[in-house]
C-alpha cells in the first residue's frame, strides 16, 4: 500500500517566549498540538507520533495520550533524526512529516495530503508571503530542485516551505537513510561551513528586521507629524547613506519585539528536522513535488501575542471562500480568466451541492461539445450561432470539471486522463462538425491541416517538457553536507573561491552597490548576485516584462491557449462561416508556434551552454 | 556516504526515461525500427537532421505539385520521406535538439495524408480528417496514458497500427490502386476502433503509484 499516508510526525520541539512549547500555546480552549492532532486526525493516519523536548513532555502528554498519539522525547536534533529514521523504518506506507506549531487551514493540508499528483512533496508560498525566516526554496517544472535549512543556503530563491512534508512510501528507504545520514552529522561536529551558514543567516536575517523596523520608525515619525497638525511632507527622505547606517544600527539592536521574534525564530530554527530532511531528500535526487497553501491562512506563532493574532486572523479568513477561488487555476489565459471563470466556479460549487462528481461533469461537457459540432453540421446561419452558444457551454463545463475537483478536494489520475482526452477530442470534434457544415474539399483539407497544427504544437509542449524534466531530474546534486547548492557554490567559487559565505553584512563600512541600490524587495536568502549570460539576461529580461500591468496576458494570448481557440471557433463560426474559423485557427496558430518555439530554441541554446 | 553514486543513478535513469519517451512518442512501426537498426549506425547525422531533410521533402513536394501531383510523385514523396526518418528511429536521442523530432514526423505523416487525400479528389479529404483524428488520438494517448495513468499503450500497437511510415506506405499503395476514399474511411474507422479499443481495456489496470507527478498549473509555458 505505499499510495497510501499512514504514519505522521509531529515535531514539537519550538520554544515559545514563555519557556514552553511552541506547541502548548493556547488554542481555542486546548492548546496549539491538540488542533493539529486533530487535523492530522482527520485523515485518517493509523499511526500519529509527537516528538518533543524533555521540558516540554509534561505539558504535551494528556494531549497527545487523548488524541491516541505516541509522544517520543529526545534531547536534540540529532536524537529526533535518529528517531524519525526509527519511525520510517518501521512505517509501511506514506509518512507525513511537519512542525506541530503550524498553524493552517485544512483544505491547504488536504492540497497536498489527499492530492495522488503529489506523491512526495511540500506546502510552500510565495517569497513575499514566506516572511523573514521562511526557509527558501526553488521549484522548477513544479519539482522542487534546491531548498534552505538552518545550515543551507541556495541560489535563486523562488519560494518558500511551510515545514510540512508528505514522503511517499516509495521513497521510505531514502527517508530512512536521510534521517540516519543526519542524525549522525548532527550528533557530531557540523560539517566545515555550517555554522558558518548559520550565522550568516542570522545577519541576514538582522538586517531585514532592521529594515522593517526602520520603516516602522519612519512611520511612526510621519504619524506624530500628523497628530501634531504638521504634513507629513517635512519628514525629509533618507539618504541612501544614511538609510543604510541607520539600518545597520537597528539590525545590531533591534527594538523589543523584533529582537523578541529573532530570538526564538533562531533557536525555534535551531531545533528544526524538517527542513534538513527536506534539503537530504532533495540532495538524493528524490522527486519533490510543491503545493502552494495560495490563500488560505497559515501561520507560525512562537509567542502568546502571535498566537493571539493568529486566532483573530484565523476567525476572520473565511476558508470556504478561499476554497472556491483557489478552485480556478492560476495560470489559465486571458479568455478563461474573465469570461469563463468569473462564473464557472459558482457553477462548479452548484455541482458539488447537488453532489456531482468531477468525472460526470467531464462527460456531459463532452456530449454539450458533440451536440455544438451536431449544430455546426447543420451548414446553416442558426446551426452556426447555437452552435457557437453550446460549444462555449461546452467549454465552461470543461473548466467546471477541474475546478470541482480543486474545490471538493476529489482529485484522481484517471479523472485528470480522462479530462485531458476528452478536452481534445471536443476540440476536434467541433472541426469536423465544421468541416461537414461546409461541406467542400477545400474546408476539409483546412480542418486536417489545422488538426495537424494543433497536434504538431501539443507535441512539442510534450516532447519539450519531458527533455527538460530530464535535464532536470539529471542535474548533479551536491552531498548533503555541502552547505550551499550546486549553484550558489558555482558562483561562490568563481567570485571568492571558497564554498563560505562572507560574514560581517552587520559591521561598520561604507555602504556597498547593492545596499545603496537598497534590494527593494526582500533579497534571495544570501545576497549572492548569480552570473548570468547574455542568453539568460535577455531571457530574464523577457520574463521582467510580465511586471508590466495587461503585458502578461498579452504573452498568454499570443500562445493561442485552449480558450482562446474555443474562442475563436464560437465567434468565426456565428458571425462569419468554418472556413473562416480555420484560417483564423491556422494563422494564430502558427504565430504561436514560431513564437513558442523561439522562447524554446532560446532556452535550448542556455541549456547547451550550461552542459559544456 | 552513499550520496554520490545514489545521485549518479538517478541522474542516468533520467535521462534513459527522457529518451524513451521521446522514442515512444515517435510512433515507429516495423519498417521504421528495421531500417533504424539497420542503417541507424551508418548514417551518422543527429535525429532531428534526418527527419527535417524527410519531412521538408515531402511537404516542398506537396506544396510544388499541389493536389494534381502523379501517382509517381507521391509514392516519390514516401519513399523519401521514410528512408530519411526512418532510419533516425536508430539514433539515441541524446543532443538538446531531440525533442523536435515527434512533432515534426507527425507534421510528415499527417501532412502527407493529406496531400494524398487531396490528389484523390472527391470526399478523400473528408476521410483524410477522419483518419487524421483517429491517429491525433493514438499520439494523445501516448502521453497522455503513461502521463496520467502510469502505463504504457500496448507495444503490439505500435505492429498493428503500422506506425507513422506503414501508413503513409499503406495509404500510397490504396491510391495507386484506386481504392481511395472508401481505403481511407475503412483504415480510419479500424485504427480509431482499435486504438480506443485497447486505450479503453487498459483503463481499469493503472498501477497503484505513479513516480511522476505533474503540476498542470505548469504545463503551459512562458
Amino acid at each position: 500500500m505505499s499510495g497510501n499516508l499512514t504514519t505522521a510526525v509531529l515535531m514539537a520541539t519550538a520554544a515559545a517566549d514563555d519557556g514552553g512549547s511552541a506547541a502548548a500555546l493556547p488554542w481555542e480552549g486546548g492548546i496549539v498540538l491538540d488542533r493539529a492532532l486533530a487535523q492530522v486526525g482527520g485523515f485518517g493516519l493509523a499511526d500519529v507520533r509527537v516528538i518533543t523536548r524533555p521540558e516540554f513532555e509534561a505539558a504535551l502528554r494528556e494531549s497527545a495520550e487523548r488524541a491516541g498519539a505516541t509522544l517520543h522525547v529526545c534531547d536534540n536534533p540529532g536524537e529526533d533524526l535518529a528517531e524519525i529514521a526509527e519511525i520510517a523504518s518501521s512505517a509501511d506506507g506514506g509518512l507525513v512529516l511537519a512542525v506541530a506549531d503550524l498553524i493552517v487551514h485544512r483544505s491547504a493540508l488536504e492540497g497536498l495530503l489527499v492530492n495522488p499528483s503529489i506523491v512526495t512533496g511540500v506546502l510552500a508560498t510565495g517569497i513575499g508571503s514566506g516572511g523573514v525566516f521562511g526557509f527558501r526554496g526553488r521549484n522548477q517544472r513544479g519539482r522542487l530542485v534546491s531548498a534552505a535549512s538552518a545550515y543551507h543556503s541556495l541560489a535563486g530563491a523562488k519560494m518558500t516551505c511551510l515545514g510540512v512534508l508528505k514522503v511517499s512510501g516509495a521513497e521510505n528507504d531514502a527517508l530512512v537513510e536521510t534521517a540516519r545520514e543526519l542524525a549522525e552529522i548532527m550528533s557530531g561536529p557540523l560539517p566545515g561551513g555550517w555554522e558558518r551558514e548559520f550565522e550568516s543567516k542570522q545577519e541576514q536575517w538582522r538586517l531585514a528586521l532592521g529594515r522593517l523596523a526602520l520603516k516602522a520608525e519612519r512611520w511612526a515619525a510621519r504619524e506624530a507629524l500628523d497628530a501634531a497638525g504638521r504634513s507629513s511632507e517635512e519628514l525629509p527622505p533618507l539618504e541612501p547613506e544614511e538609510y543604510t547606517r541607520r539600518r545597520r544600527e537597528l539590525a545590531l539592536s533591534l527594538p523589543p519585539q523584533q529582537d523578541l521574534d529573532f530570538r526564538l525564530r533562531t533557536a525555534a530554527i535551531r531545533e528544526d528536522v524538517v527542513s534538513l530532511i527536506l534539503v537530504g531528500l532533495i540532495r538524493r535526487s528524490v522527486h519533490m513535488g510543491a503545493i502552494y497553501v495560495r490563500g488560505f491562512f497559515w501561520s507560525r506563532a512562537l509567542s502568546r501575542s502571535a498566537i493571539d493574532r493568529a486566532a483573530l486572523a484565523y476567525e476572520e479568513a473565511d476558508e470556504e471562500k478561499v476554497l472556491l477561488k483557489s478552485a480556478v487555476k492560476g495560470s489559465d489565459g486571458f479568455f478563461t480568466t474573465f469570461f469563463v471563470s468569473t462564473w464557472s466556479r459558482y457553477l462548479a460549487r452548484w455541482a458539488a451541492r447537488i453532489g456531482l462528481t468531477p468525472n460526470q461533469v467531464t462527460v456531459v461537457s463532452l456530449c454539450v461539445g458533440i451536440a455544438a459540432a451536431a449544430a455546426f453540421a447543420t451548414g446553416e446561419r442558426t446551426g452556426y450561432v447555437i452552435g457557437a452558444v453550446v460549444l462555449y457551454l461546452a467549454f465552461v463545463l470543461d473548466c467546471v470539471d477541474g475546478q470541482l475537483a480543486r474545490y471538493t478536494r476529489s482529485f484522481s489520475k484517471f479523472g485528470a486522463y480522462l479530462d485531458s482526452i476528452f478536452d481534445r477530442s471536443k476540440e476536434y470534434i467541433a472541426f469536423a462538425g465544421l468541416g461537414i457544415g461546409a461541406g467542400s474539399a477545400e474546408v476539409w483539407v483546412l480542418a486536417a491541416a489545422a488538426l495537424t497544427l494543433q497536434v504538431m504544437r501539443h507535441s512539442f509542449d510534450f516532447s519539450f517538457g519531458a527533455t527538460d524534466r530530464q535535464s532536470i531530474a539529471e542535474t548533479e546534486q551536491p552531498p548533503v553536507t555541502q552547505a550551499p547548492d550546486a549553484g550558489l557554490a558555482h558562483t561562490r567559487m568563481k567570485a571568492r573561491g571558497t564554498l563560505e559565505p562572507r560574514l560581517g553584512a552587520l559591521e561598520e563600512r561604507p555602504p556597498s552597490e547593492a545596499e545603496l541600490r537598497e534590494a527593494a524587495e526582500d533579497a534571495d536568502d544570501d545576497g549572492d548576485e548569480e552570473e548570468r549570460t547574455l542568453l539568460q539576461r535577455i531571457l530574464g529580461g523577457w520574463r521582467l516584462l510580465n511586471r508590466i500591468p495587461g503585458l502578461i496576458w498579452v504573452k498568454k494570448m499570443a500562445a493561442f491557449p485552449i480558450g482562446e481557440r474555443f474562442a475563436v471557433i464560437c465567434v468565426t463560426v456565428a458571425f462569419f462561416d468554418p472556413r473562416t474559423s480555420f484560417i483564423v485557427l491556422l494563422s494564430w496558430g502558427g504565430f504561436a508556434l514560431l513564437y513558442t518555439s523561439a522562447g524554446r530554441a532560446l532556452r535550448t541554446l542556455i541549456r547547451l551552454r550550461a552542459a559544456r | 556516504m552513499s550520496a554520490v553514486p545514489q545521485a549518479e543513478m538517478a541522474a542516468r535513469l533520467a535521462r534513459w526515461q527522457g529518451q524513451r519517451q521521446l522514442g515512444l512518442y515517435r510512433d515507429d512501426g516495423p519498417l521504421a525500427r528495421f531500417l533504424g537498426s539497420a542503417l541507424g549506425g551508418f548514417a551518422k547525422l543527429p535525429p532531428l537532421a534526418l527527419v527535417l531533410v524527410g519531412v521538408a521533402g515531402v511537404i516542398a513536394l506537396a506544396a510544388i505539385e499541389g493536389d494534381g501531383a502523379s501517382d509517381a510523385a507521391v509514392a516519390i514523396g514516401v519513399a523519401w520521406l521514410v528512408l530519411w526518418a526512418g532510419p533516425a528511429a536508430g539514433r539515441p536521442y541524446d543532443d538538446s535538439v531531440a525533442w523536435a523530432v515527434p512533432a515534426v514526423l507527425r507534421v510528415g505523416e499527417y501532412g502527407g495524408l493529406i496531400w494524398i487525400a487531396a490528389c484523390a479528389g472527391g470526399s478523400s479529404s473528408a476521410a483524410a480528417f477522419a483518419l487524421v483524428a483517429a491517429l491525433a488520438f493514438r499520439h494523445y494517448d501516448l502521453v497522455y496514458r503513461p502521463r496520467f495513468l502510469g502505463v504504457s499503450p500496448a507495444g503490439w500497437l505500435a505492429v498493428a497500427g503500422g506506425g507513422w511510415e506503414g501508413r503513409l506506405i499503406v495509404v500510397t499503395l490504396l491510391l495507386l490502386a484506386g481504392a481511395l476514399p472508401a481505403g481511407l474511411f475503412i483504415m480510419a474507422g479500424a485504427l480509431g476502433v482499435m486504438f480506443l479499443a485497447e486505450s479503453v481495456s487498459s483503463w481499469g489496470h493503472a498501477p497503484d503509484t505513479t513516480v511522476s507527478s505533474y503540476e498542470d498549473e505548469e504545463d503551459e509555458g512562458d
